[in-house]
């Protein structure tokens, strides 16, 4: 029932968009009359009519700015939907060609990869690292490549395909390091590189650090990274689903396993399209983490296997020289190990297919794909669980993507210009309400406003001098306090570690509202104390204090440009808003003269506006 | 069955997604705290509450060197057998010896039927009783119905917890105490060399003040200008309930806080110190810790004897702990607390290659404190620690029962605490045998 009320009203925001109004109320109510399952029946409580607005044009474009870019919009964007509403559209298109939307969009994969983990342990800084100063450089290196090669595409407009089915991936120089791939020392920071071990060439499939990421644990055989790249490309979970409820199956002996996964009915109904998914991957090491690559120099890096002190699967014969840099992570003589597990071969859920570059194909031609990848960028940037967004929205902009050849700018334009997008107020959980600002979201608009990045040094004093290889302290090196977990508060605001906390919360929290009291604190203060140190003309923010004797009317004018500016709120000097400001500006002053420790207040209290906390 | 805050926003629960659930009390003596203990990675219960044979399944006999005190055995502590090991795993017999036989404080639930193998999906099912992780934890549901008053409802002091839709009343710590960089600023992290030192700035009471009657204001206008009957009102609401409990979080909870450092993970003994101060100060009602070992036994299994004895010597030290804290009504502590021990899973039966256990989908859990019936096994798992049916009433092994699943499991811990389960768990049979009364 759902898809017919959303279909009535996309006809009607249609219309209405036809129409040039921008602001319509139009209840819908009467026409889904005995619709016993439509969401206002559902609803509890008093009765509330369900209202079709659309936001205002400034509003629409704070939310798509941020949507997309990340960002407030510019004063000079506000002020050009205020004069003629229709420049939205053009608006759009330079966001879309921004590079901060190709870092959204690696945002956007980085939460659906789970890429960005520094709460877990990183690489060791032995061998050949030995040299690196910092952790954060390893960090930086392993979990931002794979997301090098999706703001290429979205920089490039490279069909999302090319996820993949790249022949190439991103490294720096740290990475090259890492896995011995090619780089041109007089080269730029990061350079179009590829995996020079014989691997079938599958874009992300075949990117080390994904699989380095997602291990295969004991006898799991690739089955959990197989239902995570059906996850991740396909929407097609088999985890959502509870194992048959059945007792027998030994699962500690892998060929009982095998086995239940071939002939017992509970079991065949996933496994037959798992496993064979789960086959294309056997060239990769089930699980390379810090303390095998220890370990391993530890024990000389040699090509030997120390009985004593087994690799995770010993019948496959790892040995100690593979876990030393370079790490030979990918071995193409293990790719047919599947055959010594009686585990069925590689086939695309019952399609031939035989390796990485053949299953990324596959993906690539799957119908299933392009919805997936519509449904994936419009639960993000409508804050919605990807598999809740309706079908029939879902479809519309798998249609545009397709059309544009697998386009996610294209993607991206269709979810921001559809109307959809733009309601105003959200009486069912499918539709789009207001959003909540996510710590991403939240450090690149302070740095837009004010210039400020919450950078900060935890390593003890005492790091270095105590470094003892993996097991001794290690210093991590500065950390953006707002995209970190490892010091920082990414996850406390909402956002994930990629690990262990998996599900943002698109909620406002107590913790969230702490960090965003001491995040505001510090960034009024470096927007104070560094606008107040320059001209008029160089500043970011108090730009309407000219000299040094500043009157009534000049602070509220400045109140005003600040409403304007940080919460696209549209005041004049002696509106309510500006007088509980000047309020505040005075009783500041009145218990200390301190007129730059006002305006820090001021900066503090609007960066907590509900206007900044949601769009 | 999984709840989406569609399902919330429907029906009687409409109250609930305002961060206003209906508290329902089954009896006024139902604890008032609770204290999750979470095992993540998955322990091997036949190392200490689910003995099994030699003959069915591998387990802590097959490293034992049976010279001295190096010896495997059971014993029954009132109905609970348990497997034990003088010479390497001390600590679960004196465990056992105190809290068991002495103070006749826990009890076992076995059998608990997970549905899933890997850690990402098993883990919600533990703590929520859902599949899925947008959904809140068991923490966060209790905290948020008993906690309307306090600063916050719940705590998560293990960085590992699901908050969901509840998450206005809920607060975390942060996975190495970063919370305590930000309700003391002049703890913060160094400022990078060359740049000014944190705090810049520091409001004070008064500012503070000024500020919240601002934003308060800005608050109730954005409601009335978004507010919709629907979603976004739960988001205004629950801002209007975060800054609230923030800001009184902030207020109340620094002295306590001083026992962490910012920037350094805590450690369990610290956890508990500090999960017990907050819900014994009033400053929320339930709290989830961690053992912060690395359970995931894929290769060599032998560890679990070592983990599971250092983590029931935590366990008597947070006995002793609630027993001798007072909480704000002059109560022990070990009185009014419902504590939870539990993992998403246990190993399988037998070892593998690597002498390692992979993942068993299949919980036993231990029940703490006050709140359910002492000395007892509730339910059970057969030869080789598969779940088995019960009956419901009784906790009782009954192969006419039905199997006690993740959501069963979920929904009993939660009408335990006095809370309706009904709204988190609609038509979900709730799984409390052992409970009081």
């Amino acid at each position: 029932m759902f898809f017919l009320w959303t279909a009535k009203l996309h006809v009607i925001l249609d219309c209405r968009a036809e129409e040039n109004t921008i602001v319509t109320v139009i209840a819908i109510l009467v026409g889904l009359g005995g619709c016993a399952n439509s969401p206002v029946s559902d609803a509890a409580g008093p009765a509330v009519d369900p209202v079709v607005e659309s936001l205002d044009p400034v509003d629409r474009l704070i939310r798509a700015s941020i949507v997309l870019r990340g960002v407030r919009p510019s004063v000079a964007d506000m002020d050009a939907v205020v004069a003629d509403p229709t420049a939205y559209e053009d608006i759009i298109e330079t966001y879309l060609a921004s590079p901060e939307f190709s870092t959204t969009i690696g945002d956007v994969y980085a939460e659906v990869l789970m890429m960005r983990t520094d709460v877990q342990a990183q690489m060791p800084l032995m061998g050949t690292m030995a040299d690196t100063q910092y952790v954060e450089s390893i960090y930086k290196a392993t979990s931002e490549s794979p997301l090098k090669l999706v703001q290429q595409i979205v920089d490039e407009d490279l069909p999302l395909t090319t996820l993949v089915t790249a022949d190439w991936m991103w490294t720096n120089k740290t990475l090259s390091t890492v896995y011995g791939l090619p780089f041109d020392e007089d080269g730029p920071e990061w350079q179009k590189s590829w995996w020079a071990d014989g691997r079938p060439a599958g874009g992300l499939l075949s990117d080390s650090e994904i699989w380095r990421r997602h291990v295969s644990a004991g006898s799991n055989f690739n089955r959990l990274r197989a239902n995570f790249l059906a996850d991740v490309f396909l929407c097609d979970n088999y985890s959502g689903r509870d194992i048959a409820l059945i007792n027998g199956v030994n699962i500690a002996d892998e060929f009982a396993v095998a086995n239940a996964a071939l002939v017992v009915p509970e079991c065949v109904s996933c496994h037959q399209t798992m496993d064979p998914l789960a086959s294309h991957l056997w060239g990769f090491k089930l699980m390379l983490k810090g303390n095998h690559i220890v370990d391993a120099f530890r024990n000389g890096c040699i090509d030997w296997q120390d009985p004593q002190h087994p690799s995770p699967l010993p019948e496959i014969n790892y040995t100690w020289g593979q876990y030393c840099y370079p790490l030979e992570n990918y071995l193409p003589a293990h790719e047919d190990d599947w055959e010594a597990w009686n585990i069925r071969p590689p086939s695309y859920y019952g399609s031939p297919s035989h390796d990485l570059q053949t299953l990324g194909a596959n993906i690539a031609e799957d119908p299933r794909f392009a919805m997936c990848a519509a449904r994936s960028f419009t639960g993000y940037f409508t804050q919605t669980d990807k598999m809740a967004v309706a079908y029939e929205l879902a479809s519309e902009h798998r249609d545009v993507f397709i059309e544009s050849g697998y386009s996610a700018k294209a993607l991206a334009r269709s979810i921001v210009l559809s109307s959809e997008f733009a309601i105003k107020f959200a009486p069912d959980e499918e539709t789009v309400g207001v959003q909540v600002i996510r710590p991403e979201q939240y450090d690149r608009l302070v740095y837009d406003l004010t210039g400020f990045r919450w950078m900060a040094v935890a390593d003890e004093p005492d790091c270095a001098v105590n470094y003892n290889d993996f097991k001794g302290s290690q210093c991590w090196g500065p950390v953006n306090l707002a995209q970190s977990d490892v010091f920082g508060f990414r996850s406390m605001a909402g956002g994930i570690d990629g690990y262990l906390v998996t599900s943002p919360v698109h909620s406002p929290t107590p913790t969230k509202e702490i960090v965003m009291g001491r995040f505001a604190a510090e960034d009024a203060a470096f927007v104070v104390d560094s606008d107040l140190s320059l001209v008029v003309s160089e500043r970011r923010l108090l730009t309407k204090l000219d000299g040094s004797d500043w009157s009534e009317a000049m602070v509220r004018d400045q109140l005003v440009s600040l409403h304007w500016q940080m919460l696209g709120l549209a005041v004049v000097a002696d509106d309510e808003s500006i007088n509980e400001y000047w309020a505040l500006y005075q009783d500041r002053l009145s218990r200390d003269s301190d007129t730059a420790g006002a305006w820090k207040l001021i900066i503090h209290a609007l960066l907590r506006d509900p206007r900044v906390l949601f769009y | 069955m999984d709840l989406t805050r569609r399902q919330i926003l429907a029906g009687s629960a409409a109250s609930l997604a305002l961060g206003l659930p209906t508290r329902a009390r089954a009896s006024t003596d139902v604890p008032r705290h609770f204290i999750l203990v979470y095992i993540e990675g998955g322990w091997d219960t036949t190392v200490s509450i689910d003995p099994k044979s030699p003959d069915d399944v591998d387990g802590p006999w097959n490293f034992s060197s049976d010279v001295g005190d190096d010896v495997e055995y059971t014993k029954a502590y009132r109905d609970m057998n348990i497997q034990l090991n003088d010479g390497t795993r001390p600590y679960i017999t004196d465990f056992f010896e105190r809290w068991a036989a002495e103070e006749n404080r826990v009890s076992l639930v076995r059998g608990t039927w997970n549905g899933a193998l890997a850690h990402e999906t098993a883990r919600p099912r533990t703590l929520t009783g859902t599949t899925l992780g947008s959904n809140p934890d068991l923490h966060a549901i209790i905290g948020s119905v008993l906690g309307e008053s306090t600063p916050l409802g719940s705590i998560d002091l293990s960085s590992m917890s699901y908050t969901g839709y509840l998450a206005a009343s809920s607060g975390q710590m942060g996975a190495r105490a970063q919370m305590g960089a930000l309700i003391d600023p002049y703890r913060s992290f160094a400022a990078p060399a060359g740049e000014a030192p944190y705090p810049r700035f520091v409001p004070g009471d008064a500012d503070e003040d000024a500020i919240q009657q601002i934003l308060r204001r800005r608050n109730s206008q954005y409601r009335e200008a978004r507010g919709d009957g629907g979603k976004n009102d739960h988001l205004l609401d629950a801002r209007i309930e975060s800054m609230r409990r923030g800001l009184q979080f902030q207020r109340e909870s620094g002295s306590l806080l001083e026992i962490i450092e910012p920037g350094k993970q805590m450690d369990f003994a610290t956890q508990m110190d500090l999960a017990t101060g907050l819900l014994a100060n009033g400053l929320c009602h339930a709290a989830m810790v961690e053992t912060r070992l690395e359970w995931d036994t894929h290769v060599s299994n032998i560890g679990q004897g070592g983990k599971q004895d250092s983590t029931f010597a935590h366990l008597s030290y947070l006995n002793e702990l609630l027993k001798t804290t007072l909480d704000s009504t002059g109560q022990p502590m070990i009185d009014s607390t419902l504590v939870l021990v539990t993992s998403e899973m246990t190993r399988t039966p037998l070892l593998n290659s690597s002498m390692g256990k992979d993942h068993w989908p299949h919980c036993s859990s231990i029940l703490m404190g006050s709140g359910f019936k002492p000395g007892r096994v509730f339910g059970g798992t057969n030869q080789i620690a598969e779940s088995l049916d019960v009956d419901f009433a009784t906790g009782a092994v009954d192969s006419a029962g039905e199997r006690c699943k993740y959501d069963n499991f979920a929904a009993g811990i939660v009408q335990a605490m006095g809370v309706d389960p009904e709204p988190f768990f609609p038509k979900v049979v709730p799984y409390s045998p052992y409970q009081a009364g």
